[in-house]
């Protein structure tokens, strides 16, 4: 059986189906209704979503919240790394997906011991789609990793020690 | 069982997430059928899942088990743009599980994903193509077509397994990287050539079919690009000669009818100094789409869902008619400054212009978690006048009432695009937008 479960809609305790609460047509007659008005501002707040709509000289400007405007969780990205004495950190350029390899079920770049120069690649980040190489930024021995393969990391994170 | 039965959709699933998601909800919305929703758990809480009547959790919008599993209570899937769109494999499972698939049959999505076996197809209905071949005989093609050329994945396009070779000196190390990029992107390592054309522009063509007749919707301009992936689109295309453009629709239209197409698609064409030739068909919803609705008032998602009920098509090619001129922008969490360098996070403030005009196709509000999981796109900011330059004022005024906070994003630079003055007299070709440098 495939891996497909059936969650409640986000904003549905009623188990009526939702409602696109406004669409772009509602909010450009809204607008041109406004414009008749002496009116610089509307805000509209129900359950489901709030409004904002701002007069400004060039134009309206909206703010539309469906929900919650709470930040969003983010991914938990592996704990930082303190560097110890003596070694460098070899440091994530992004925030992302950190891998080993150059893809699924490849050998990786360089493993532990292997001896590295700077420019050595020892990984690659995945962030939105776009890989970007990870050098050792130092020439010497690779220790070892700090975070396992396909971890999310941030921006700056440690993810292998080098011994100059 | 509802799904196997013909007519109307009432339950659709969107196997998809972002704006596009966020677009074909809106549409189900208007047409009274019930919106359900793929989400994966980082999505679980977006947008379109707040939008969506039902949300089904999927571990991945590229598990065909699981996105067909998901689709089983509806009559049909709706697969977006990305992803599974254009995999034939999707398109025969939901045909097993009674699903309909919005878009176009598997034997034309795999005939139009082979980039060499839709060259071939163009060849056949008489549409013009670039001297080129198969990477196999690599070295016999670049000696008939010369450098600089270009080396192309088989498999897919987006950029990916692409790569400029200015002489027989760099050719092979070319060949080896796009090799290894494209087997990572489309698990096909196969790479084709072609002529290279440094001036020329991208205009691309819409179609609809029923799979007995074409129609064409206009055309767009996608010239403003960067790692050979669109920025910028309008419709229709600027300072076109009248009979090349003509020529354009009536070579879509071949390819179409020669295909027996069925949906929404789009030809590519590549506009150079002696003419246009065929570059790819895309045979999906396109991210450009609104353009195209804008100059046309159709809703493409409308007539995909009528064509997948089995309708014919609901316009002749006469009743298609373009009005005024419309402009995109994609606004993409990407830093400029930093070579177009991803940026993930949290969304501190979103506000977007709104008015006569104006559409703005978004996932993102205040509060929205940005992952570096996807892709950049943050929201398409459409605008559309009477003719170019006054939709390029709308343009320029809505840019500077939007605002997306928390994360770098390419508004500054839509801002300078639209003020340049290359840009406002128009018909910019694709080497325009300077390239950054290569992670």
């Amino acid at each position: 059986m495939a891996g497909a479960t059936v969650i409640a809609p986000i904003n549905d305790d009623t188990g009526a189906p939702n409602v696109d609460p406004l669409s772009p047509q509602d909010a450009t007659e809204l607008i041109s209704l406004l414009d008749q008005l002496p009116v610089d501002e509307l805000e509209l707040s129900t359950e489901r979503f709030t409004l904002s709509l701002r007069r400004t000289g060039t134009g309206w400007v909206s703010r539309t919240t469906v929900g919650s405007s709470t930040p969003d969780d983010q991914p938990v990205a592996a704990a930082a790394v303190a560097v110890p004495d003596g070694l460098v950190g070899v440091r994530s350029p992004l925030p992302g997906t950190f891998y080993r390899s150059p893809r699924p079920g490849t050998p990786p770049f360089v493993g532990d011991g292997d001896s590295v120069e700077s420019d050595t690649v020892v990984g690659l980040v995945e962030t939105m789609k776009l890989f970007t190489s990870v050098a050792a930024g130092a020439a010497g021995t690779l220790v070892e990793f700090c975070v396992p393969d396909a971890t999310s990391v941030e921006q700056d994170a440690v993810v292998a020690l080098v011994k100059p | 069982m509802s799904a196997s039965e013909p007519g109307r959709i009432r339950r659709l699933l969107v196997a998809n997430r972002g704006e596009i998601a966020v677009r074909v909800l809106r549409t189900c919305c208007r047409l009274g059928i019930e919106g359900v929703l793929t989400v994966t758990d980082a999505d679980a809480r977006s947008l379109p899942a707040r939008l969506a009547d039902r949300v089904v959790r999927v571990p991945s919008y590229l598990d065909v088990d699981a996105v067909v599993t998901a689709a089983r209570t509806c009559d049909a899937l709706h697969p977006g743009y990305g992803f599974l769109s254009e995999n034939p494999a999707l398109a025969t499972a939901c045909a097993a599980a009674g699903v309909r698939f919005v878009g176009p049959s598997a034997a034309t999505l795999a005939a139009a994903g082979d980039k060499l076996a839709a060259r071939e197809h163009a060849v056949a209905a008489g549409v013009p193509v670039l001297p080129g071949g198969p990477a196999d005989s690599a070295r016999a093609i670049a000696a008939e077509i010369g450098f600089p050329l270009l080396v192309k994945a088989v498999g897919g396009g987006g950029g990916r397994g692409m790569r400029r070779v200015a002489d027989p000196a760099s050719l092979d190390a070319a060949l080896d990287e796009a090799r290894a990029e494209a087997g990572a992107a489309f698990a096909d390592r196969r790479l084709y050539l072609e002529r290279l054309v440094d001036a020329g522009r991208h205009v691309e063509v819409q179609l609809l079919g029923d799979g007995v007749r074409v129609v064409h919707l206009g055309d767009r301009d996608c010239s403003v690009q960067r790692r050979y992936q669109k920025l910028l689109e309008e419709a229709p295309a600027p300072h076109l000669d009248a009979r090349l453009r003509a020529d354009m629709h009536a070579a879509a239209v071949a390819l179409g009818e020669h295909l027996g197409y069925r949906g929404a698609g789009t030809v590519e064409f590549l506009v150079h100094a002696d003419g246009f030739a065929f570059l790819e068909i895309n045979a999906r919803l396109q991210v450009e789409h609104p353009v195209t609705e804008a100059v046309t008032g159709l809703d493409l998602v409308a007539e995909q869902i009528a064509i997948a009920e089995g309708q014919p098509l609901r316009m002749a090619q006469d009743d298609v008619t373009v009005t005024g001129h419309a402009i995109e922008c994609r606004l993409n969490a990407e830093d400029p400054d930093r070579g177009f360098a991803p940026s993930p996070g949290t969304v501190t403030d979103a506000a977007f212009p709104a008015g006569e005009g104006i559409r703005v196709d978004t996932h993102v509000q205040t509060g929205t978690a940005v992952t570096a999981d996807y892709d950049s796109l943050l929201a398409k900011l459409i605008v559309h006048g009477p003719d170019r330059a006054q939709a390029l004022r709308v343009l320029r005024d809505a840019l500077a009432r939007t605002t997306i906070d928390g994360i770098a994003t390419t508004i500054g630079l839509h801002a300078a695009i639209v003020a340049d003055p290359d840009f406002a007299t128009g018909a910019v070709p694709t080497g325009w937008l300077p390239e950054p440098a290569r992670a």
